[in-house]
């Protein structure tokens, strides 16, 4: 197999045993970026200079038998909405197209102090509002698979560099299936961890209290190392969870003794498309084999109610949390003016493409006097039932499978022109968001176009080992 | 037609905390602008807030000192508006559920009941050049402020600024802030609104913003009481306006660029937990004693018989009033004490005696052994040292005459050498007097007993 696209761990055991430089490794992801991602699109950003500097640290470290760990020269890539300090981070938008900020995201310190190498920034939905980097200011992603059709989103770029061996890992992030749908759609593993799981200290946020950064690789057990180093509380972030798990600590399932949920709202074929309920199924029948326990539950709720629920609390968050995106200090501002409120305004049209733009309106009007009770108090009211009913099944169930997205890639025509008609792909996913707990999508098969589809594993929260552990069985599945 | 008057009060007083209430920036005021900030504080992208629990038991200090109801559980807000001086666009304040609610200030025997007490963070500071740029400086952004809201129950100037005066009095001596609204550190926000007496009839309120001093409060109050009654009388209807204090004329003036209905699209901040108080911080708050400024006034006022005035004048004065506070035990004469605090040490603002130093001085001229005017003469000899003032006054020969005989001896020769002074007080000119004293004080240095020189010159000079 090709080196660039090997998995975390097979790359560290050959640095480890000096079968190649992590100098060596990186230049191959380097020389393939260049070579391969004016076809893809994956990177709005390459550290090159960076990239090489810390990877001869980490060789030097090696040969002087001070290496820090598994990830220890190891290159990969973070969605352009993690905050690095010294290198633009952009949120693909033209507002922050020049931002360099001068501090650091606790993830990406966590990395830095890991070995680890960064090659780059990757392409999303601008501020992560969009599930195919249509929205992205500078370009949209193309499926390595095919690149006429999307690499999903709003972590399109992460998705595509890793499924297409152009870097070893990478961190995206998911508010609504942004991790879960472009690993479905490229074939890789993506991790939505639990809320409060991953530090967002320096992740700009789209909804507070859904986001979560997570890794995407090629390999279930590269997950396993790269939530040791980049989960655990935070100081810096009130909402950072103190649960501790070894994550590189082995455990084993007993197949036999585990209880599948499955919802019949998603379940349903009408619900996804043939390719995706072909592979379900196929999931099913994989757990059915190995004995698993499998029982069916209704969830009303998601056949409507969640994903309204989201899009309502999602924008609300987001219309506030983009407030400060207003010229004044930093990012974009509009050169020709007339007061204050015509800086904003302007600056504010400009700097923020359509997307962004409307879900900031939504937002803004959900909160506001008058409606709030109707919308945004309503959809907390759904989003309380819906965590007390997931609760329920999980009292009962081990995991909750469902297919990663209601459909495979579709084409970037098609993208450019859905607008609205998108939002029902987070069917699947966003109510995970919603009720705190934790998602894997594994990569299960292909439709019709050869195109990937992923199966979603759902876990309680904190239960992001055993995904893994059942995602790195579910291989021979396939 | 008579009319009422109803008085809101939303004070805003920073806490004496050592860092800012989200990020580990100091607490200060006065430094170079955008000197003290960082990138949580002026919410750069992706920065979270983290809450520093010293806000927490400020706010438990003065919730307990303004007899409040604690809540275990709070939860803090967002307060969502545009402005250049609000860098994230957003306030994070606790709009739902305060940690305080329903405490209460007595003020001239009326209970006056206070709402709520909530915790926020400042904004930063707006000043312009001179082509009307703004210039924000963030340095206040993320002081932390504790909100004071009393209810509706003020129904006069004077009652409002008493209020004030006495909730900053509470402030300063529980520890929690130091009130000075020169500095920004106490603010008044003022709601008024006027109605037919004896009606029901609900009418919109003004909001007086930015006073800077108590003086102007109480005229302000006064203007929109007049205002508001000469609209009504006109049948215009009042509407809701911020306003600003013309401190020139006195008048209430219409504020520019703020809205006056914002709607703020409050919503439970996603980045802080709920503010939960352990155990320790709910004893803290049950178990919290401070010098309590209206049992000191009753103490001062009732006890050492002290003048309401001269009390509320040390009262305003927490160094002073530490140095009274620790002078009582020591001397037979707190009144004396008072005294000599007003009238000499306030005119430099300086505590400058010990309060060994300051009672043995006191017992000094209660016992006569000095006059008033000699006490003045030995402070400037022993401020800022150790000295004993009674060392002092026998080094200094200081001491008063008080031996009957000698004054007599003196009050004879002074009559003898002052006929015509002594004819015209006969006479019925009392004021003659003054010179005869003059030849005494003249001969002894000032030294004489003025009580008994008196005295005993009454006492002859008639014969």
């Amino acid at each position: 197999m090709e080196i660039t696209l090997q998995s975390v761990n097979v790359l560290a055991k050959m640095l480890s045993k000096k079968e190649i430089s992590s100098v060596e490794l990186t230049n191959e992801y380097l020389n393939k970026i260049k070579k391969k991602d004016k076809h893809i699109n994956s990177y709005i950003t390459v550290t090159e200079e960076l990239a090489l500097k810390k990877a001869k640290e980490s060789d030097e470290r090696r040969f002087k038998g001070t290496t820090l760990g598994i990830l220890d020269g190891i290159p990969y890539s973070l969605k352009d909405n993690i905050i690095t300090s010294g290198i633009l981070t952009t949120c693909a938008s033209r507002m922050l197209k020049d931002f360099i900020p001068n501090y650091d995201s606790t993830v990406y310190e966590r990395l830095n102090n890991a070995g680890a190498v960064l090659l780059g920034k990757n392409n999303m939905d601008e501020f992560a509002m969009g599930s195919s980097t249509v929205s992205s200011h500078f370009k949209i992603t193309s499926n390595p698979h095919n690149t006429d059709y999307v690499a999903g989103g709003s972590s399109g770029g992460s998705a595509a560099a890793v499924s297409a061996g152009l870097c070893g890992f990478s961190l995206g992030t998911d508010t609504g299936g942004s991790i879960r749908q472009p690993a479905s759609f490229c074939g890789v593993y993506g991790l939505c961890p639990t809320y409060g799981r991953v530090s967002r200290y320096g992740l700009i946020p789209f909804a507070s209290s859904l986001d979560r950064i997570g890794p995407l690789t090629r390999d279930s057990k590269d997950l396993s190392v790269i939530m040791s180093v980049i989960s655990g509380y935070d100081d810096k972030d009130e909402t950072s969870s103190s649960t501790d798990t070894d994550f590189l600590k082995k455990e084993a399932i007993d197949w036999s003794k585990l209880k599948i949920g499955v919802i019949e709202e998603i379940a349903s074929k009408d619900n996804s498309s043939p390719g995706a309920h072909k592979v379900f199924s196929s999931a099913i029948e994989f757990f059915k084999n190995k004995n698993a326990d499998i029982k069916s539950y209704s969830l009303k709720e998601i056949s409507n109610a969640a994903l309204t629920a989201y899009y309502i609390i999602s924008s609300a968050e987001a219309s506030s949390n983009l407030a400060k995106y207003d010229g004044l200090n930093y990012g974009y501002c509009c050169p020709d003016y007339e007061s204050l409120k015509d800086m904003y305004k302007k600056t504010r049209s400009i700097g923020f493409g359509s997307e962004v733009k409307k879900r900031v309106m939504l937002g803004t009007y959900v909160l506001s006097a008058g409606y709030a009770e109707k919308y945004y108090i309503k959809a907390l009211e759904i989003r309380n039932r819906l965590t007390e009913k997931l609760e329920k099944i999980f009292s009962e169930c081990d995991i909750i499978l469902t297919p990663a997205a209601p459909l495979s890639a579709y084409t970037k025509k098609y993208a450019d022109k859905a607008g609205v008609k998108v939002y029902p792909d987070d069917a699947f996913a966003s109510f995970v968001n919603l009720a705190g707990v934790t998602a894997l999508s594994v990569p299960f098969g292909h439709d019709l176009n050869s195109m990937p589809i992923g199966i979603q594993l759902i876990g309680n929260k904190f239960t992001e080992k055993m995904l893994i552990e059942i995602a790195g069985g579910m291989k021979d599945g396939i | 037609m008579e009319y009422e008057l109803t008085v809101g009060l939303e004070v805003h007083a920073e806490l004496k905390t050592e860092n800012k209430i989200f990020c580990n920036c100091k607490n200060t005021f006065g430094k170079e602008p955008n000197s003290v900030c960082c990138p949580v504080c002026t919410g750069m992208p992706g920065t979270l807030p983290k809450l520093n629990r010293e806000v927490v038991k400020l706010a438990i200090q003065a919730g307990s000192a303004l007899n409040c109801k604690l809540n275990k559980i709070s939860c803090f807000d967002r307060k969502n508006y545009f402005y250049p001086d609000l860098p994230k666009g957003y306030q994070i304040t606790q709009k739902r559920v305060p940690i305080l609610t329903d405490g209460y200030l007595i003020i001239e025997g009326e209970k006056i009941n206070i709402e709520r007490i909530h915790i926020e963070e400042d904004a930063g500071k707006l000043t312009y050049d001179e082509e009307g740029n703004y210039l924000p400086d963030y340095n206040r952004c993320g002081i932390p402020l504790i909100e004071i809201v009393s209810k509706p129950d003020i129904h006069s100037a004077k009652t409002a600024v008493e209020y004030l005066k006495k909730l900053r009095l509470y402030l300063i001596y529980s520890g929690v802030s130091d009130c000075k609204m020169q500095e920004g550190s106490f603010r008044c926000d003022v709601n008024v609104s006027v109605k037919p007496k004896g009606t029901d009839i609900t009418t919109e309120r003004t909001e007086i913003k930015n006073a800077s001093s108590f003086k102007f409060i109480e005229r302000a109050i006064n203007y929109e009481y007049e205002r508001q009654i000469s609209l009504i009388e006109q049948g215009i209807p009042i509407k809701r306006m911020t306003l600003k204090i013309d401190e020139e004329t006195g008048k209430t003036i219409p504020m520019r660029e703020k809205e006056s209905s914002e709607d703020y699209r409050y919503f439970p901040e996603p980045d802080l937990k709920d503010l939960i108080l352990t155990d320790d911080e709910i004893y803290y708050f049950n178990n919290f004693e401070f010098l309590n400024p209206d049992r000191l006034i009753k103490k001062y006022t009732e006890d050492i018989k002290l003048p309401y005035k001269n009390a509320i004048d040390i009262l305003n004065k927490p160094v002073f009033l530490r140095l009274f506070e620790e002078t009582i035990p020591l001397t037979a004469n707190p009144q004396g004490a008072a005294n000599i605090i007003t009238s000499e040490l306030f005119k430099n603002n300086e505590a400058s005696l010990l309060p060994s130093q300051l009672a043995e001085l006191s017992d000094l001229v209660y016992k006569e052994k000095i006059s008033s005017a000699t006490a003045k003469k030995i402070i400037s000899y022993i401020k800022h040292t150790k000295l004993s003032a009674n060392d002092v006054a026998k080094e200094r020969n200081l001491f008063q005459i008080n031996n009957t005989d000698i004054i007599t001896e003196l009050v004879l020769s002074a009559i003898k050498n002052n006929p015509k002074a002594c004819e015209d007080y006969k006479n019925g000119k009392k004021s003659s007097i003054g010179p005869i004293l003059g030849e005494i004080n003249r001969k002894t240095g000032g030294l004489v007993n003025q009580r008994l020189a008196v005295k005993i010159l009454e006492d002859n000079i008639n014969v």
